[in-house]
C-alpha cells in the first residue's frame, strides 16, 4: 500500500499531497455552528425580552441580561446543572458549590463557625425573661444537623463543621443560665444509622419520622415538667400512624444545587394520623383558611403528584405548604388548654403539625420574614403560656434568630452613633479598603450597605473582614453575594468584636475572597456602620 | 464581557459573526469596530470615554508624526509621556500616593491619597499604541483611516487580555484577509481550547489557589500543591484567552502571532520567555531592550543592567505591588545568570544535567509565581518558610489530603495538558495513513466540542445558587 505523505502547514492543519482535509473541517464548523446557534435561537426570547424592557444605558442592559442568564429560564439550564454534577461526581468532588457529600452518599452543606455562645444565651435569656414577665413559660429545643456526632461521615481531611459549629457551647451556656433545654442531636444525629434513618439523602431537612421522634422527645419532657397535663394520646403512638413514600419524587435543596446525577433521588415521605381530627390551619400572608382533618389542612397534596419538576419543586413543603412568617392553628378537641408560640425555621414544619394535635392554640412565627412587628410584641400581644423555640444549627446564621426584629434594633442607626458611612471604592482581592472604627471590646457591630457596584466578571463576591493588626489575624469574615444587594435590598453583617480589642482592629473590604486575584473595581454603596449593642453589663 | 461568559457565547458573539458574514465585505470592518466598541462599553462604560479619547490622541499623534519636519522627537516624547501618564494614573498613582503617605507622614497632608480605578485593558492598549507611535517613529507609515486605526486598538478579541498586536502584522489583514473552512474550523478550535482551558483547568484550579492563599498556616503539602496549582491556573488561564482570542481572530480572517508555547517544558528561563506572554516579551526586547543597547553593549555588566531593567519595567507592567517587581526582578536576575553562565547552551551534550536544569527552570517558574500571586512581601516570607517548613508547619494535614482527593483528577489533566504531549501525538499521527489522521483529528474535534458542552455546563452551575432553598 503506498502510504502518502503528510506535512502541517503552520495552522496545524493536514495536507495530503497538497490537498486539504476538508471533512474534518467541516463537521466542526458545522458542529460549533449549530450549538451556538440552538442556545442563541434558545434564549432569544430572554434577549428579546430584555431588550424590550426599558434600559438607561449599556450597562444597565449588561446588568439585566446577566440575570437573565443566571435565571432559571436560561435554556436548557437544568439539564446543563445535571450534567455538570454528573461530571462532578465522576471526577471524584466531595465538596461541590457548597454540597458535601458525606461517605454514605448524602448530601450535606458547612456550616459557619465562631459564634458567641454565651451572648447567644444570654439573648435567649432576655426572651425567656420576658415571656416570663408576660406569663408564660420557655423551652428551648436544640434540633439536630445533618452529620453524626463524630463527623465520621465527613470526607477525610474535611473540616468538621458537625453539631459543633455555630452551636457550639450553646446548649450548656443556656443550661447554666437555668433555661429549661432538650438537645435532640445526641439521639437523632448519634451515628450513621440515625442520619440514613432520620433525613432525606439530598435535602438538608429531617424526614417527617425524625420530627415525630423529636417530637415524642418534646412531649415527654413536657410531661415531666406539667405533670398531670399531658396524657397518653393517640398521638404519640406510631402505631396510629400511617407512614407514605413516593419514591424517586424528591430532588432535595441540597440535590437542586448539584442536580440528579451528583445527588440520586429521595421519595417523598408523609404521615397521616389514623385517628379522627378536626381542626383550623391559618396562614395571613396566603390569606388562607383551612378547616377539616389533620390531612386537609396540613398536607397539600399538590405535591403529591408524580411527575412534575423536580428541580422547581420543593417537595419539603408538603407540609403546610413551606415557610411563612406566621401560621396559626386552632383545635378545639386538643387534649391541652393551653396557647403555644413557636419560633421556628423551616424543620418546625412537620413539628409543629404534631403540636397541633396537642394544644389548643398553636401560633409559629418565623423571625426571618415575620415583620409585622417583633417576636416580643407578638408575646406580649398573645401572652403565650408556653414559648417553644426549636432550631437546627443551620439558622444561627440567621440574625434574626438572635434579634427577634426588636424595634430598638430596627432603629439603631437612627438612634446609635454611626462610626462611619459612605460609598468604598476600589476594592481588589488583595487591596482592602480599610474602614477604621473605634471598634470596643465585646461590641456588637452591624455593617450595611445598600449596594455593590461595578463588579467584574470574574468574580460575584465581595468579602467584609475584621481584622486585628496588631496580632495579625482574621478575626471573623463574611462574604456577600453581589447579585443579591441592589439597591431595593440590603446586605448586613452583624459581628462582635473580641474580648480585648486594640487600636488594631479594623475593617477591611475586599473584592472576592481576601487574598484572591479578584481584580478592582467593585464599590461598596451607602455603607453604615454603627453599634447596635443591647447589653445592660457595664 | 469575558469570552468565558454566557453573554459572549450566546448573545455577543453569534450576532457579531452572522451579521460580519451577511454584510458586504466593504462594511466588515465597520461593523468589527462598533462591535468591538460595544463588546469594551458592556465591559467597562465608565472608560469607554477614554478609550476613544486615547485612540483619536494616538491617531492624530500618528498622522503628526509622519509628517512633521520640525520637532518630531519632542512630538514622539509628548506623546508617549501621554500614554504613560494614562497608565500611571490609572495603574500606579493610588499605590505612590498611598506609599509616599506611609513613607513620609509629615507631608501627609500635602499628599492627597488618590482612589483611581484603573481602566479596563488600559496596559494593554497603551502598549499597543506606544508600539504604534514608536514604529511611525522609526519610519512605518501611519494609517490614514480612523477607523482602521481604531479597530487595530479596539478589536475585542485582543482588546482586554492581548495578544498585544503590532500594526505592521495588523494593517496588511485589514484591507485583506481572507477566511477558509480550514482557516475558520482552526479559528473554531482555538477557541474551543481556550474555552476548555480556561474552565474545566483554571477555574478549578483556582479553587486550590484560593484556598492555599488564603490561609494563614499551611502544611509543606499544601504549601507545593497550592504553588503548583497557581502556576497551572495560571498559564491555563491566560493561554487559554490567548487561546480564545487568536481563535477569535481567524473566525474573522485575522492571523495573530502566537503568544505561548508549552513555557513548561521550557530548558532554561530563557526559554521559558520564548514561550510565555511572547506578545510581552517581545515588546519589552523590541522596545526597550534592544534600543538600550540589548546585548551588543561594551560590557557584560551594561547587558546586565539592561536585562535587569527590562525585567523590571515587565514587573512594574504587572501592577503596583512590590511583589509583581520582585518577581520580575527574579527572572531578570535568573536570566542574566544563564547569559553570563552560558547555561543551557554548555548543556547541550550531558543529557542528565539537562535534565536536571530543566527541574531547576520549573522550580524557579512556580516559585516565581508565587511570589506574583502573594498579597504583599509578607506573605512571600511565610509562604517560603512553609515550602520549607519553617514557621511551625507539618508535612500534611487534613486540608492537603483533601484538596489532593479532591483535585487530582483535575491536576492529573493539566499537567498533561500543558505539556506538548498532543503535539508529538499529532506529529506520529501524521506519518499513518489518512484515515488514522481523520479519524484522530475527528476525535479531537468531537473532544472538544464536548468538553465546551461541559464548560458551559461549568458556567451555569457557577451562577447556580438557588439561596431560596437553603432556607432553614
Amino acid at each position: 500500500m503506498v502510504r502518502e505523505n503528510f506535512s502541517q502547514n503552520e495552522d496545524g492543519n493536514d495536507k495530503m499531497n497538497g490537498e486539504r482535509m476538508k471533512k474534518p473541517a467541516i463537521f466542526l464548523i458545522g458542529s460549533f455552528l449549530l450549538f451556538i446557534i440552538l442556545f442563541f435561537a434558545g434564549n432569544f426570547p430572554l434577549i428579546i425580552k430584555t431588550a424590550r424592557d426599558q434600559f438607561h444605558s449599556v450597562s444597565d442592559f449588561r446588568s439585566r441580561l446577566t440575570d437573565a442568564f443566571k435565571s432559571d429560564d436560561f435554556f436548557l439550564r437544568d439539564g446543563l446543572i445535571t450534567l455538570n454534577g454528573g461530571y462532578a461526581r465522576l471526577s471524584g468532588r466531595r465538596f461541590y458549590n457548597n454540597v458535601i457529600l458525606l461517605n454514605n452518599g448524602f448530601l450535606t452543606q458547612p456550616l459557619s463557625t465562631g459564634m458567641d455562645a454565651e451572648r447567644n444565651a444570654r439573648i435567649y435569656e432576655d426572651l425567656q425573661n420576658f415571656a416570663a414577665a408576660q406569663g408564660g413559660d420557655f423551652l428551648y429545643v436544640q434540633l439536630p444537623y445533618k452529620l453524626d456526632i463524630e463527623g465520621a461521615l465527613l470526607p477525610d481531611g474535611l473540616e468538621d463543621y458537625g453539631r459543633y459549629g455555630p452551636t457550639e457551647g450553646f446548649v450548656e451556656a443556656l443550661q447554666e443560665r437555668g433555661i429549661d433545654v432538650i438537645d435532640t442531636i445526641p439521639d437523632l444525629s448519634r451515628d450513621r444509622d440515625e442520619i440514613e434513618a432520620n433525613y432525606y439523602r439530598t435535602d438538608h431537612h429531617w424526614k417527617p419520622s425524625a420530627a415525630y421522634k423529636a417530637f415524642r422527645m418534646i412531649m415527654a419532657h413536657l410531661d415531666a415538667r406539667y405533670p398531670g397535663i399531658f396524657q397518653d394520646e393517640p398521638y404519640l403512638h406510631e402505631e396510629n400512624w400511617e407512614f407514605h413514600k413516593l419514591p424517586g419524587q424528591f430532588l432535595g435543596s441540597l440535590g437542586k444545587r448539584v442536580g440528579v446525577l451528583y445527588a440520586g433521588l429521595d421519595g417523598l415521605e408523609w404521615m397521616t394520623p389514623l385517628f379522627e381530627t378536626k381542626l383550623s390551619f391559618h396562614v395571613p400572608e396566603e390569606d388562607s383558611f383551612s378547616y377539616g382533618s389533620y390531612e386537609d389542612v396540613f398536607i397539600r397534596k399538590e405535591y403529591l403528584e408524580a411527575g412534575g419538576s423536580r428541580m422547581h419543586t420543593n417537595h419539603y413543603e408538603v407540609y403546610t405548604g413551606g415557610d411563612h412568617a406566621l401560621t396559626q392553628s386552632r383545635n378545639l378537641y386538643a387534649p391541652v388548654d393551653m396557647k403555644l408560640l413557636l419560633i421556628e425555621d423551616s424543620y418546625m414544619l412537620p413539628l409543629k403539625t404534631f403540636f397541633a394535635l396537642v394544644f389548643r392554640e398553636v401560633d409559629a412565627v418565623d423571625p426571618r420574614t415575620y415583620t409585622d412587628s417583633s417576636v416580643y410584641e407578638y408575646i406580649d400581644r398573645t401572652r403565650p403560656d408556653l414559648v417553644i423555640t426549636a432550631l437546627t444549627p443551620g439558622s444561627f446564621e440567621y440574625w434574626s434568630y438572635f434579634h427577634f426584629n426588636d424595634p430598638g434594633d430596627i432603629y439603631a442607626d437612627e438612634t446609635k452613633k454611626i462610626l462611619l458611612e459612605g460609598d468604598f471604592p476600589l476594592l481588589t482581592g488583595t487591596k482592602y479598603s480599610p474602614v477604621s472604627g473605634s471598634f470596643e471590646n465585646r461590641g456588637l457591630y452591624r455593617l450595611s450597605f445598600t449596594n455593590i457596584s461595578g463588579m467584574r466578571e470574574n468574580t460575584d463576591a465581595v468579602s467584609a473582614v475584621l481584622y486585628d493588626t496588631e496580632n495579625d489575624k482574621i478575626v471573623s469574615k463574611k462574604m456577600f453575594d453581589a447579585r443579591y444587594c441592589n439597591a431595593a435590598g440590603n446586605c448586613e453583617w452583624s459581628f462582635e468584636t473580641p474580648e480585648k480589642c486594640g487600636p488594631g482592629m479594623e475593617l477591611r473590604l475586599y473584592a472576592g475572597d481576601p487574598g484572591s486575584a479578584a481584580p478592582a473595581g467593585p464599590v461598596f454603596e451607602g455603607v453604615k456602620l454603627y453599634r447596635t449593642d443591647q447589653r445592660n453589663d457595664p | 464581557m469575558s469570552f468565558s461568559s454566557l453573554e459572549f457565547l450566546f448573545f455577543f458573539f453569534p450576532i457579531t459573526l452572522g451579521v460580519y458574514y451577511l454584510l458586504p465585505r466593504a462594511a466588515g470592518n465597520y461593523w468589527l469596530l462598533a462591535a468591538s466598541l460595544f463588546f469594551y462599553a458592556w465591559g467597562e462604560p465608565r472608560f469607554f470615554l477614554l478609550l476613544l479619547i486615547s485612540v483619536i490622541v494616538n491617531y492624530s499623534f500618528g498622522l503628526l508624526l509622519e509628517k512633521t519636519a520640525g520637532p518630531r522627537k519632542a512630538i514622539f516624547i509628548l506623546a508617549l509621556l501621554l500614554n504613560f501618564s494614562l497608565l500611571f494614573a490609572g495603574k500606579y498613582m493610588n499605590a505612590v500616593t498611598a506609599g509616599l503617605r506611609t513613607r513620609f507622614p509629615l507631608w501627609e497632608g500635602m499628599i492627597p491619597q488618590t482612589s483611581f480605578i484603573m481602566p479596563l485593558a488600559v496596559s494593554f492598549y497603551t502598549f499597543q499604541s506606544v508600539s504604534y507611535l514608536i514604529d511611525i517613529y522609526r519610519g512605518m507609515r501611519a494609517e490614514k483611516k480612523p477607523c482602521s486605526y481604531a479597530l487595530f486598538i479596539c478589536f475585542f478579541p485582543q482588546l482586554i487580555q492581548g495578544p498585544i498586536l503590532r500594526y505592521g502584522d495588523f494593517q496588511p489583514q485589514l484591507r485583506e484577509r481572507k477566511t477558509t473552512a480550514d482557516g475558520f474550523a482552526d479559528g473554531i478550535l482555538r477557541f474551543l481550547t481556550g474555552l476548555n482551558k480556561k474552565i474545566l483547568l483554571a477555574d478549578v484550579l483556582s479553587e486550590i489557589t484560593n484556598t492555599a492563599f488564603n490561609r494563614t498556616q499551611l502544611s509543606v503539602g499544601m504549601a507545593w500543591l497550592g504553588m503548583l496549582a497557581f502556576s497551572l491556573q495560571l498559564y491555563f488561564d491566560f493561554s487559554g484567552y490567548s487561546d480564545m482570542a487568536i481563535g477569535l481572530g481567524k473566525m474573522f480572517g485575522f492571523r495573530f502571532r502566537e503568544n505561548f508555547d508549552y513555557p513548561y517544558a521550557s530548558a532554561s528561563i530563557t526559554d521559558f520567555w520564548r514561550r510565555w506572554h511572547i506578545s510581552l516579551g517581545t515588546w519589552f526586547r523590541d522596545y526597550l531592550y534592544f534600543p538600550l543597547g540589548g546585548s551588543r553593549v561594551k560590557t557584560k555588566a551594561q547587558m546586565a543592567l539592561n536585562l535587569l531593567l527590562v525585567w523590571l519595567a515587565t514587573g512594574i507592567w504587572h501592577g503596583a505591588n512590590l511583589t509583581f517587581i520582585l518577581w520580575g526582578l527574579l527572572h531578570g536576575l535568573l536570566i542574566v545568570f544563564e547569559k553570563l553562565s552560558g547555561i543551557p547552551r554548555r548543556l547541550e551534550n550531558k543529557p542528565f544535567a539537562r535534565a536536571v536544569y530543566r527541574c531547576f527552570v520549573l522550580l524557579a517558574v512556580c516559585y516565581a509565581w508565587m511570589i506574583f500571586r502573594s498579597a504583599d512581601l509578607s506573605q512571600v516570607w511565610m509562604y517560603t518558610k512553609w515550602l520549607l517548613k519553617h514557621g511551625g508547619s507539618e508535612w500534611t494535614d487534613s486540608l492537603f489530603r483533601f484538596q489532593f482527593r479532591e483535585y487530582i483528577v483535575t491536576f492529573v489533566i493539566a499537567l498533561i495538558a500543558a505539556l506538548p504531549i498532543c503535539r508529538y501525538l499529532r506529529k506520529k499521527a501524521a506519518s499513518s495513513g489518512k484515515r488514522t489522521v481523520t479519524a484522530v483529528r475527528l476525535s479531537w474535534y468531537l473532544l472538544q466540542l464536548l468538553l465546551a458542552v461541559l464548560s458551559v455546563s461549568s458556567l451555569v452551575m457557577s451562577t447556580h445558587d438557588p439561596f431560596l432553598y437553603v432556607n432553614f
